[in-house]
């Protein structure tokens, strides 16, 4: 396919970008002692964006034939030049990247698309077993699989012409226990950018059938989380969706144009001097972050971007043509979901640096607080508000863990958040592997860090 | 796109892939196809973005073998092709767990629907959906505090067929013009949160007035939210949901507990509510899946079933559960075509106006235009953040409040007294509801 856009592209005018994509989608889930979901999916097409007298042209088609991305091709011309009269601010210029030439086949795609459909459904129906045996009180056991195998092949104008195969496992458990309407649900869940061997690995999967019961029979008696603005420590998971949902989104460059409160604080101190946070498709830290990306949609390598650094705000993130805008480097942050969609600015890996601190100093700083466990949804808003769930929470009484809370839910500010970071544990995760981040498209993210101690509002029951 | 050849090529193409599946070694069959063309223009940053155009079209196949089943879905109709995806399939069903409940649907006779189906909508030019966007832009930003991140319009045209092995077949069609909102509103250093709102046309000489009432309201909403301060004290009481929140809030949560899927599994608190009251007297819940403007209008289920009209909850009493036909055969009830619950829910109206319901707070009350937060449907407890929210005081100017949350239980609410006010509103999606008073709600201020 790389031959095939390649000559496409030769002797085209302006930009244009070719974007070859294969999806391929397994999911598997018993529950109940039954088998609800045995599916596949295959989806493939070409994107096709032109840029042409400042302004952007997209068109895409399930016909990957030469003679149908040819007529794609005019298809964005004739988009972009239906727009000319409408645009105001003419794209002036996509700022210079560093291209990816690279053919890249990750060895874990050939590995887990040779390993067997019947052990891929056999280990889904083993742990469902497993767990359903694992205690008396779970009246329903669940075990999800989930593995997305994404080809991508893309070509630009001016030097792009890359290729990558990577695979996308995702393993979930859920119990519920008890009856009528005093029931819990509790849950585990794990995603990486590998094999079976990094997502079995990964420290949410050990143990998870246990895991996943011990909780539920912790939630059984749990109360509801106490409200108010309580000293809490953050899990992994939870920094990891603090990074995402409460800054990540408000730095993308796309946002801060249209107003965000990240808008013009650019060197600003918007967080304690232990605060470093980065985004990067490539990360040096921890292993398998399911949002890993050699390259993104637009052929750009994938490098880190550090947005805050010691507290202070230094970069957003970007595409090719808001970088030009702001005379910055894009690092590789423009990604489609399908080739049907068009690359819009988003986050691959978002990160908290650890600090050097061990969870128990965390915990005895602490006079009447939480920990708060598992991470659920979260939304964040233009202003920098953000709200986010998490399945458990543990009362910290004098610096000692104490008895269980029930879901909470966690608000705040993003930068008043950060300004109350007090403490950081030394420690690394991963631990977001599991979810997918929603714009409009969706995409696959990670995101992670070490215990975070800071204030935030904790959503409870008056 | 003429949409009679088109299902004519789809239905021929769903006789096919079902034959070729029963000559593959399957016992049953269902396939599934659909084909259209939608072109999208938007507007990002305050500016015109992008114009896009797609055509295309897709096939998901379930193969019956031995009591097991699998499913592939692919965006090919080449022959080849589909014929992959049936032994994909097969290879599926194969490993997993034998299952004498599953079953396709039987034949059956279809209401027409008579969808609108508009000629000049259909034929709409690019030129035509970026006139259409420069109009609903320029209505939402009737105040230059408005700042719009992202408008788009687009304009859809299907059709889709189902077929299965025991000679179901099952059509319908759908040409529209959708649109969406979001934006914020911006005086100095004050920045309110994101809101966003879209609707839809299936003719094309509705979309101008449709377009101009969600602009209209947009940017009233955000404008409403400068100068918001936080509450200075919570409370526990009452709380004016509008009818997105009485969707996703009272609603959703509700069905979640009548679905026979959840009774089976034993995840539901109203499996043995029949006859029983689950919510206050003046609530009444509907499903109307023959109400063409809503979104969710059909005449067939997914897996091929008749719908019709049913009273869900009548005056607050549980008349019936709904169930998909994989439910029905485990529980030994009739499928109702409603394996995801109610087509297009429909509440009884009230009799208050918006005036009468805040007046009937007896006390400032806080009135929430999002809800940002968790769920738990099994559990009904739920907490979370009240978006665009002002506090409403009969007479008073409506005033913005920010950062504060609320919580409760679900099923608490719906039992605890209500006022139902009297004006039902649709987003073009899958309600039809009005606002409601509710009670037993903990508001949390900073």
């Amino acid at each position: 396919m790389l031959d095939v856009l390649t000559d496409l592209i030769q002797g085209q005018d302006g930009y244009v970008e070719l974007r070859y994509h294969e999806h391929r989608g397994n999911g598997f889930m018993a529950q109940k002692g039954r088998f609800d979901h045995s599916g596949s999916s295959i989806h493939r097409g070409v994107g096709i964006r032109v840029l042409e007298n400042g302004c952007w042209g997209f068109s895409s088609t399930s016909d990957v034939s030469p003679g149908a991305i040819a007529l794609g091709i005019e298809e964005a011309r004739a988009s972009a030049r239906s727009l000319v009269k409408y645009r105001m601010n003419k794209v002036e210029g996509l700022a210079e990247a560093n291209l990816s030439t690279i053919s890249l086949e990750d060895p874990a795609y050939s590995r887990l698309m040779e390993l067997s459909l019947e052990e891929k459904i056999g280990r889904v129906i083993e742990l469902e077993r497993a767990l359903e045996k694992e205690h008396s009180k779970i009246h329903t056991a669940l075990v999800s699989y989930s593995e997305i195998f994404e080809e991508k092949v893309i070509v630009t104008t001016d030097g792009a012409a890359c290729s990558r195969k990577l695979v996308r496992p995702e393993i979930r458990t859920m119990a519920y226990l008890g009856e009528g309407a005093d029931q819990v649900l509790a849950g585990r869940a794990v995603g990486v950018t590998g094999d079976w061997e990094a997502l079995f690995g990964h420290h949410e999967a050990q143990n998870m059938v246990e895991e996943t019961a011990r909780e539920g029979l912790n939630l059984l008696t749990a109360d509801h989380a106490p409200a108010g603005l309580k000293d809490v420590v953050l899990a992994p998971s939870l920094v990891g969706l603090l990074c995402h949902e409460a800054i990540g989104h408000t730095v993308e460059a796309d946002f801060v144009e249209a107003g965000s409160v990240a808008k013009g604080k650019l060197g600003v101190r918007v967080g304690s001097e232990l605060v470093s946070l980065h985004d990067g498709g490539q990360p040096a830290l921890g292993e398998h972050p399911a949002g890993y990306l050699p390259f993104d949609d637009e052929g750009v390598s994938c490098s880190s971007t550090t947005i805050i650094e010691d507290g202070v705000l230094t970069s957003y993130l970007h595409d090719r043509e808001s970088a030009y805008r702001h005379g910055q480097a894009p690092m590789g942050n423009a990604r489609a979901w399908s080739y049907n969609d068009e690359p819009l600015i988003r986050m691959t890996n978002t990160w908290l640096e650890p600090g050097d601190m061990e969870l128990e100093g965390l915990l005895e700083g602490v006079e009447d607080g939480l920990l708060v466990l598992g991470a659920g949804g979260g939304q964040a808003d233009a202003n920098g508000e953000f709200m986010f769930g998490s399945s458990c929470a543990r009362e910290i009484r004098s610096g000692k863990l104490g008895k269980w809370y029930r879901e909470a839910s966690l608000s705040g500010v993003a930068f008043d958040v950060l300004q109350s970071i007090d403490g950081l544990s030394k420690d690394f995760r991963w631990d977001l592997g599991s979810g997918y981040c929603g714009k409009g498209q969706s995409a696959k993210v990670d995101a992670g860090g070490p215990f975070a101690r800071c204030k935030m509002m904790v959503g409870g029951r008056l | 796109m003429n949409p009679s050849k088109e299902l004519d090529r789809l239905r021929g193409l769903n006789a096919w892939a079902i034959e070729r599946a029963m000559a593959m070694g399957a016992d049953g069959a269902f396939v599934s196809t659909q084909s259209g063309l939608s072109s999208k223009v938007s507007y990002e940053k305050n500016d015109f973005s992008l114009v896009s155009s797609h055509r295309g079209g897709g096939l998901s196949i379930t193969i019956h073998k031995d009591e097991r089943c699998g499913g592939v879905g692919i965006n090919s109709f080449e022959r080849d092709e589909v014929e992959g995806a049936i032994s994909r399939a097969l290879d599926l069903a194969r490993p997993t767990i034998p299952d004498p409940y599953i079953a396709l649907a039987p034949q059956a006779d279809y209401l027409n629907l008579e969808t609108p189906w508009d000629d000049e909508l259909v034929g709409m030019e690019p030129e035509q959906l970026l006139d259409l966007l420069s109009h609903l832009m320029k209505a939402t930003r009737v105040d230059d505090r408005v700042s719009l991140d992202h408008v788009a319009v687009d304009r859809s045209v299907g059709v889709r067929c189902i077929s299965n092995s025991e000679g179901m077949v099952a059509t319908d069609r759908h040409a529209q013009l959708n649109w969406s909102l979001m934006g914020m509103a911006i005086e100095g250093d004050d920045v309110t949160g994101f809101d966003y709102l879209g609707n839809r046309a299936r003719r094309l000489d509705d979309a101008n007035a449709k377009m101009e009432a969600s602009a209209r309201e947009l940017s009233s909403r955000l404008l409403g939210q400068l100068r918001a301060r936080p509450l200075e004290e919570g409370y526990r009481g009452k709380v004016l949901l509008p009818p997105s929140l009485v969707e996703e809030l009272l609603v959703d949560p509700l069905v979640y507990h009548l679905q026979g899927s959840q009774i089976m599994d034993g995840k539901s608190r109203m499996a043995d509510s029949l006859g029983e009251k689950v919510a206050h007297e003046s609530f009444t819940l509907k499903d109307t899946p023959h109400d063409t403007e809503l979104r969710g209008a059909t005449a067939f289920s997914g897996e091929g079933i008749p719908t019709e009209p049913m009273v869900l909850v009548e005056s607050g009493k549980l008349k019936t559960h709904v169930d998909s036909l994989y439910s029905s055969r485990r529980r030994g009830t009739r499928p109702t075509g409603n394996g995801g619950g109610p087509h297009a829910s429909c509440l009884a109206p009230g009799q208050f106006d918006r005036n009468e319901l805040i007046g009937r707070a007896g006390r400032p009350v806080l009135f929430p235009s999002r809800f940002s937060g968790n769920l738990d449907p099994v559990s009904g407890d739920f907490s979370g953040v009240a978006k665009g929210a002002t506090l409403e005081e009969v007479g008073v100017k409506p005033r913005p409040i920010k950062e504060v949350m609320i919580s409760g239980n679900i099923f608490e609410i719906l039992l605890a007294p209500m006022s139902v006010g009297r004006e039902l509103k649709t987003d073009g999606g899958y309600y039809r509801l009005p606002d409601i008073l509710v009670d037993e709600v903990s508001v949390i201020s900073h």
